[in-house]
Parts: C-alpha cells; structure tokens; sequence
C-alpha cells in the first residue's frame, strides 16, 4: 500500500462538495433562500436573471472544517439595465430576506451581505452583480458607505473560477492533473487549518492559497502514470516559495501578495498584516521539510507519522507497516468507465 | 574504362596485361601462391552493383579447390571463383576502381587460403557439398525431391509422384514420405496422399555415410563418385544393403544420402538411378553399367528442418496454447505461434467472420460467413504443415468454466474487452489456477497497443495493470491505455450494434507480433517474470479526432520493452 493511497483516504474524509451528504442542509437552504430571493428581488424590479455558486465548491476545492460552519457562497445577478445606481440598494432586499429568516448577525458587508445560520452550522455569503452583455459589476458598498464607497465594481467571477478549474495547459490526462491541484488546494487548506491560530488562519484567505498553488503547480505522474500527491505538494509548495509572493519587509518579516489574475486584479492579502505574511512563509517553510523528510523515508507508518503531523488525525496512520486494512480489495468507486481497448 | 582499370591495378602493384578473350579485350592479373603461378582473368565490365569476379584460368592443376567451380569459357578452362559468401555487402558502385580493387584481393586471399592449407580447403569442400552437388544437378530439374525424413538411418520409402497437372505448391514436388502422423491430416502431404491422386513412382533408399569425399566436379564423374561412396561404407552396412534391400527389383531408385560436413552439420543430397529393366539396387561397378545415374536436389520435409530453417524453434512443439480471441489481433498471435512451431494451438471466440473484418484480419475472403476459429484452424494446418490447430466456439468465462486452465502452458487472451478479462483473472484466483496469461489488446486510431504477462508465482499479475494510479483501488480501465478513460472512441456507420474502433491492419498485426513475442520468449523460459510492454504510434489521426492521450502516452519511450508488471498497490501482488 502505497503513501498515495493515505493521501486519497485524507482527501475522502476532508473533502466538501456541493452534492455531499454533509452539506445537505446547507443545500437545502441555501435553495430556499434563493427562492426567497427571487422573489423578493422580482417584487423590489430588480428581477434575478443569473444565479450561480461561487467559492471553494464552484472550484471543488471545499473542505469540512473540524469547528468552523459550513459555508454557502451565492451569487445573484440582476440585469444593469433595470439595476439601481446605488447597490447598496439591492443589498438591503438580501438583508430583508436573511433577517426575516432569522439569521444571526446578518449584516451587509463591503463587498457580500453576509449572516449565520441560528440553529446550524452555517455561515452565509451572498454577493450581487448586475450584468451587461458579458460583463459583471460587484455591488460594493456598506450600509453606512459614503455615495463615493457605494460603487458597482468591474469583476470576474466567473473568470475567475474557470482559471481555476482549468486544465487546458496540461498535455496528457489533464482531468488527473486538475484533480491533483485540487487534492492539494484541499491538503493546503487543511494544514492551514491545522497550524494556524484562528485569528491568522482566517486571514491566510483560500483563495490566495487556491491561486498560488494553482498557477505555481507541479504535476508528478511518472512517466508510468504513477500519480504521487506527495511529490506533487512538495515541488509545488518548494516552486511558491521561490516565487515572488513574499515580499522581504525587514528582517525574517514579509508581506504576501497574490493578484487575482482577472478583473479587478486586486492583492487578495491587500490588507493582511506582515504578521500573517511572515507565518505564512515560516510555515510553509517548515511544510517543505517535513514533506522532505517524508520523501526520504522508506517506512510507509513513518511517512504517514509525519504527514499526520502536518494536516492532523484525518491523516491516517497504519498500526503497523504492513496496513492490515490494505489486505481489504479497494474497488474502484466508478460504475462503468468507457475504455477504448479492442482486439 | 578497362584501361583505367588496368592503370589502376598496376599502380596498386599488380602485374596486369590484357588478352583477347571471347566477345572482347580482358584484363589478366598474374600472381604467384605457394610456387604456382596463377592468372586471374576479369570478366565483368562497370558498373559494379555486386563483387565483379575473376575466373581462375586453367585451375586443373591446383587440383580441388574450395569455393572454386569449373567451367570452360571461349575455349579455355577457367575456374569461377565464390568469394561473396557468406558476407552481406554493400558495393561502392560510384568508385568501380575501388571495387575490382577489393574484389580481386578478395580472389587471391581465398585462392591463397585454399591452396597454402589444404586442411582448410579439405573441410571448406565438405561445408559446400551441397552447394557443389547442385551443381552437377540438371538444370531443368530445378524442383528438388521432397524428402519427409526424420532421421539419418539406413532405411528404405516410398517415392510419390508429383500429381498430375500441378505447376506449383508441395504437390508439385517428387515426395518421400514415410507415415509420419505428426502432420496435420489437411496439410497438402496427407492430403495428397488421403485423395489417392498420387501415384508411388519407386523407391528411395535412404544411404546415412559415415565419411564423406567432396562432391564430383562434373556429372561425369557421377558414377565414380556413386561406386567409391558405396564401397566405403562400413561392411555392415554394405550387407544390409545388399541383403535386405537388393531383393526387390525396380528400374528407378532414389537414393537419399546423408552425411555430416563441418561442425556437427549434417547434408542431405540424391540421385536418381534409372534402367530399362528391373533390377536390384546396383551396388557394384558391373551392376552400375545399365543404369543412368543423375544428381538430384534435395530438400529435407521434416517437421525438425522445416521449422527450424524457418526460424521456428522446436521446443516449442509440444506446448499447450489458447488463443481466446481470434479477431485481427488474436488471429496474428495465433499465425505468429504457430509459425514458432507451436503445434497445439486451441482457437476459442464464438464469432463468425465478416465482410467487415476482411482489411484488418488475416483470413481469405472465402471464409466469410464461417466461424472464425474454424476457419482459422483449418488456415493454420494449411500453411503449417505440423500445426494441429483445434478450435472451440466458447466465449472466454464458458471455456473457463469447460476445461482445465492448468492443462495449458499459456492462455493468450485477445478480446479487447477489460470487463471480461478482469472476471476471467478473478476465477483463476478463487480456482486456484497456476497457469501463466498474456492479455494483449489495441487502442484506436493507431496511438499503441498493450501486453501483460501474468505468470501465477511471480509478482505482477494483470490487476496490476488495473490498479488506478491515482487512487490505488481496483480500477476499471487499463492504466497502460494512452487514450484517456470516457471519451467517444468508437465510430458509427449504421448506428447501435455497428460500431467499431478504428484502427488498420498495422496496428492490429503490430499488437498482436509483440504479443506473440512475449507469449514465446515466456514459452521458450526466457521470460520468468510478470511483465508488461506497450509500442506507442503517432498521435495525429487521435487529435484530428480530438481524442484526448494520457500522461503516460506523451511520456512513453519505452516501446516494445519488458518492464515490470507489479503495482504496489495491487491487492493481489502485494500481499
């Protein structure tokens, strides 16, 4: 049994999708608010004309959370022609909704309006664009924004996403090469968890660890098809760290950067402190030569030790060297796969 | 050009002159070896696509040489001498003054080899017998004596005639054939023989010689060659000549000789004695004066010969293979082991022969219409004389469960289809069966096809090939395929049931060479590990498609090679 094989029960247990039994609730929910929504916004003239997931689970990159809730990230789109110049307008109909159901906390924020879920686990996002012909705008703005503050925003989202779900550049079992950034996007995600105090790892954002693995992703396949995540989060965290994200500031202190790579290109750390720039680096540091030590270790129960270390007890560790859960056939989790074998 | 020749060969320091000769002026270089003065006369002209030769003139009086035969050219005795063999040359034809150059220093060496050791040139006159005896042969008879021999003894066959009407094919040939029930029963011999439409011509005795003498210059010297050899051999066998043989009477005699030459080699060379009245086989000078004696080529029909001359490997005759699968890559494998000599092949596939099949597969357009094992057992035993092809319409599981996998050597499996062959790897598990499997299979639009070796007590097995490399379960697609799982692979010309991959005949016979390759280097005992080999084509008829190619695809460079079978995540090998 192979390390590859913890590493793809790691990522069964941590991973979130949207069709998960996990996040059934959260679904259904998150369907009931839309309905809501709708109708609130049709009655308001501002009728939904586009509604889509935005976040981790649009990217397949969600992970369950030991403690934290579960998130819904929603997006609405009204048509510009009938949206009103003041956004925050449309973003009090989305309070209305929330406060009528009973959240807590619900409050519209700068860019989302944003609550929790009273009885469950369950954070809310939701942000709104008003679209024209292709092009979306963010409404942005507080309820106690100045008119200067109070702006539709020129963005992506959508863009955005598919940067990240896209496989084009990869030559060769692409869809496996997706898959692995994923997986790592997942593995990172958990470790941060791990490692990190609840005040910093909120502001370690995934979506600067999303696009930083993504765009500095190192594939390792063999060239037998042999697929090592191991490998692959290794070269991939070493390939960041010599990249240009961490900005020297003063002695052993940096600040992290990432862009979004579409509209509005704006830092995602713009405001994070050099505090969390310096844990950030320090500890992905520290990831690269555990994972290192990992590499140069035969023993399979003392590679998973290590890597249990790094991403917590979800990480499996075989009682003894030789799994006596591997003696158990694994089947392949598909139905039927078409193949193009013939004779 | 002669005379640029001849400056040629002059400034390299021989001692060259010209001379009248037949239609023309020649060149004639004089050298001397061993005391003897020897003139060697050119008589090609440029431009040179093989070694232009020198004839020996008036060779008499060195007395037999090795790779020299005689002949009279425009009146004189010349000697033409073989100095190409065995070498496979490739002429300068651009420089034809380089070219006589070695070609007549190529002469002399062998002349002076021949002449200073006649130890040498002794041995070399054994190893051309044969080369020697044809010769002499008629010319017109240039269809040899088929002769279904097994083994060098002193014994006595039937001679069968050509059948009447036939230009070509074995029943062309004169045949002597003992009862030899190793042949298959539809092979041309037996056939032949069943139809009754071959008459028996005479006898041949079969003469084995313990020392042999060069073969005669000329077919005048048949006779005296024919006497000195049957009063050489050993009295023992002379009296059993004469007493168990010399009692019939015949007026035709093929007498079959055999004899060992140089290391170990054994020739086998006739003659046919005619006379106009009955008479026993002449065994003396006297006797000998009412019979017509000529030399006759011989070719050795025998299941060892045969096989071996063609490139078949003997060993292999008595193993035990089936070939489930007979379509364009099964039916390969099965044509390519029988040509190894594997005689026991048993075909299994349920399928009929189609139109469909005819440009990727090997059978005759005849066949169409029938089962294609049937037809491929009878092609088979057709063209393999010594091949007892049988054939089974069973699909894999039903041959499976209806005979005794471990009675066969190899189970060569040929489907192309990973459901079926997953199931049959599981009932040799819960069975318990040991015998060694080679899956082989092709993937469309000519981007490679795949082999496994499963061999039971080694580590590897054909899960191995199935383990997802992402995942380490079970998987349900081949992890050697190039083309990636889920995509639209097949093509459709008439809809459901008429779909079919596409793929020509190169890559179904490439796929199914490699695997026979496999399937005998594992049946010879070369092979002894679980192993699995790919060749990997173009990509361009894939992409035209817009199929998508795995990473292993783009990065595979190992084609035709053995690597290992094991996976370290294969539930089976590992533990």
């Amino acid at each position: 049994m192979s390390v590859q094989n913890k590493f793809i029960k790691f990522h069964d247990k941590i991973k979130l999708g949207r069709e998960d039994e996990a996040y059934r609730e959260a679904r259904a929910k998150d369907n009931s608010i839309l309905d809501e929504l709708k109708t609130e916004f049709k009655n308001a003239g501002y009728p939904i004309i586009e509604t889509f997931i935005q976040g981790s689970l649009s990217m397949y990159t969600g992970i369950k959370h030991p403690e934290a809730d579960f998130d819904i990230d929603r997006a609405v789109v009204i048509d510009a022609d009938s949206a009103p110049d003041d956004p925050v307008e449309v973003k009090k109909l989305v309070l209305k909704v929330l406060e009528k159901r009973g959240f807590k906390n619900a409050k519209i924020k700068k860019p989302c309006v944003t609550a929790d879920y009273m009885n469950l686990n369950l954070h809310i996002d939701i942000v709104i664009y008003r679209k024209r012909d292709e092009r979306y705008e963010l409404a942005v703005g507080k309820l106690n924004s100045n008119a200067e503050n109070r702006v539709w925003s020129p963005s992506e989202p959508k863009k955005l996403i598919q940067h990240v779900n896209d496989s084009s550049q990869y030559i060769g079992s692409a869809d496996l090469k997706i898959r692995q950034v994923k997986r790592l996007v997942r593995y990172v995600k958990r470790w941060r968890d791990e490692k990190f105090g609840q005040n910093v790892g909120k502001k370690v954002f995934s979506i600067g660890l999303t696009l930083m693995l993504k765009d500095k992703f190192c594939p390792s396949i063999s060239d037998d098809g042999k697929v090592s995540d191991l490998q692959s989060l290794r070269d991939t965290v070493s390939a960041i760290l010599n990249a240009n994200y961490f900005q020297w500031v003063e002695d052993a202190k940096y600040k992290v950067n990432v862009r979004l790579p579409v509209q509005p290109y704006r830092n995602v750390f713009e405001n994070s402190s050099i505090d969390t720039g310096t844990q950030l680096y320090n500890k992905l540091n520290a990831m690269l030569t555990k994972l290192d030590q990992a590499l140069n270790e035969d023993s399979l129960r003392k590679q998973c030790e290590i890597l249990q270390g790094l991403f917590g007890g979800d990480f499996e560790v075989p009682e003894k060297e030789q799994d006596s859960n591997a003696k158990k056939v694994a089947y392949s989790s598909a139905g039927v796969v078409g193949t193009s074998q013939g004779a | 050009m002669l005379s640029e020749i001849k400056q040629h060969l002059i400034k390299q320091g021989f001692n060259c002159t010209t001379i009248e000769a037949g239609a023309g002026e020649r060149i004639v270089v004089e050298t001397t070896i061993l005391n003897h003065s020897i003139q060697l006369m050119m008589v090609e002209d440029p431009p040179y696509y093989s070694l232009p030769g020198f004839f020996l003139i008036n060779p008499d009086f060195l007395g037999r040489l090795a790779h020299v035969s005689v002949h009279e050219y425009a009146g004189i005795q010349i000697g033409a001498v073989c100095v190409n063999a065995p070498e496979s040359l490739s002429v300068n034809f651009e420089q034809p003054l380089l070219v006589v150059e070695e070609s007549l220093r190529r002469h002399i060496s062998l002349l002076e080899k021949c002449i200073t050791n006649p130890d040498w040139n002794h041995s070399e006159l054994l190893r051309e017998f044969y080369s020697d005896w044809l010769r002499i042969c008629d010319p017109d008879s240039f269809k040899p004596l088929l002769a279904n021999i097994a083994r060098p003894v002193l014994q006595t066959l039937s001679v069968y005639s050509p059948v009447n009407g036939k230009q070509f094919g074995i029943e062309s040939h004169y045949m002597v054939h003992p009862a030899d029930d190793s042949l298959s029963g539809i092979s041309d011999i037996q056939l032949s023989i069943q139809k009754d439409n071959r008459r028996i011509a005479g006898k041949a005795v079969v003469i084995p010689i313990e020392t042999l003498t060069p073969a005669p210059k000329h077919s005048d010297a048949l006779d005296e060659w024919y006497l000195h050899t049957i009063s050489s051999l050993p009295i023992k066998v002379r009296t059993e000549l004469q007493q168990k043989y010399g009692q019939w009477r015949e007026t035709a005699y093929w007498v079959v000789f055999t004899a060992k030459t140089v290391n170990d080699e054994r020739t086998w060379f006739a003659l046919k004695l005619s006379g106009k009245a009955k008479k026993a086989l002449p065994l003396s000078d006297e006797k000998l004066k009412n019979w017509k004696l000529e030399a006759l080529p011989i070719r050795l029909f025998n299941q060892e010969n045969t096989v071996e001359r063609g490139g078949g490997i003997l060993t292999l005759a008595g193993k035990k293979v089936a070939v489930i699968g007979v379509g364009s890559v099964g039916s390969e494998i099965a044509h390519k082991l029988s040509a190894a000599g594997i005689r026991h092949l048993t075909l299994v596939d349920p399928d009929l022969y189609e139109i469909n099949n005819l440009y990727r597969h090997i059978l005759e357009q005849h066949w169409v219409g029938a089962p294609k094992t049937v037809a491929l057992s009878v092609a088979l035993q057709r063209q393999f004389p010594w091949s007892c092809a049988q054939w089974k319409l069973d699909k894999l599981m039903e041959f499976a469960r209806s005979s005794r996998m471990n009675d066969f050597d190899l189970i060569v499996i040929a489907i192309g289809n990973p459901t079926q062959e997953r199931l049959f790897k599981q009932y040799l598990l819960d069975t318990n069966s040991k015998v060694a499997v080679i899956n082989s299979w092709l993937e469309g639009y000519g981007v490679g096809g795949h082999a496994t070796l499963d061999i039971s007590n080694a580590k590897g097995c054909l899960l191995c090939s199935y383990v997802c490399q992402e995942t380490g379960c079970r998987g349900l697609v081949s992890n050697m395929n190039f083309i990636e799982p889920d995509q639209v692979t097949m093509k459709s010309v008439a809809g459901c049931g008429e779909q079919f991959i596409s793929y020509g005949a190169a890559s179904s016979a490439q796929t199914g060479v490699m695997a026979a390759n496999l399937a005998i280097r594992y049946l010879e005992g070369k092979q002894t590990k679980s192993c699995k080999v790919s060749w990997k084509g173009l990509d361009e008829d894939a992409m035209a498609e817009g199929i998508r190619l795995t990473h292993r695809y783009y990065n595979f460079s190992s084609s035709l090679e053995y690597l290992p079978l094991v996976d370290e995540d294969c539930d089976v090998c590992t533990h």
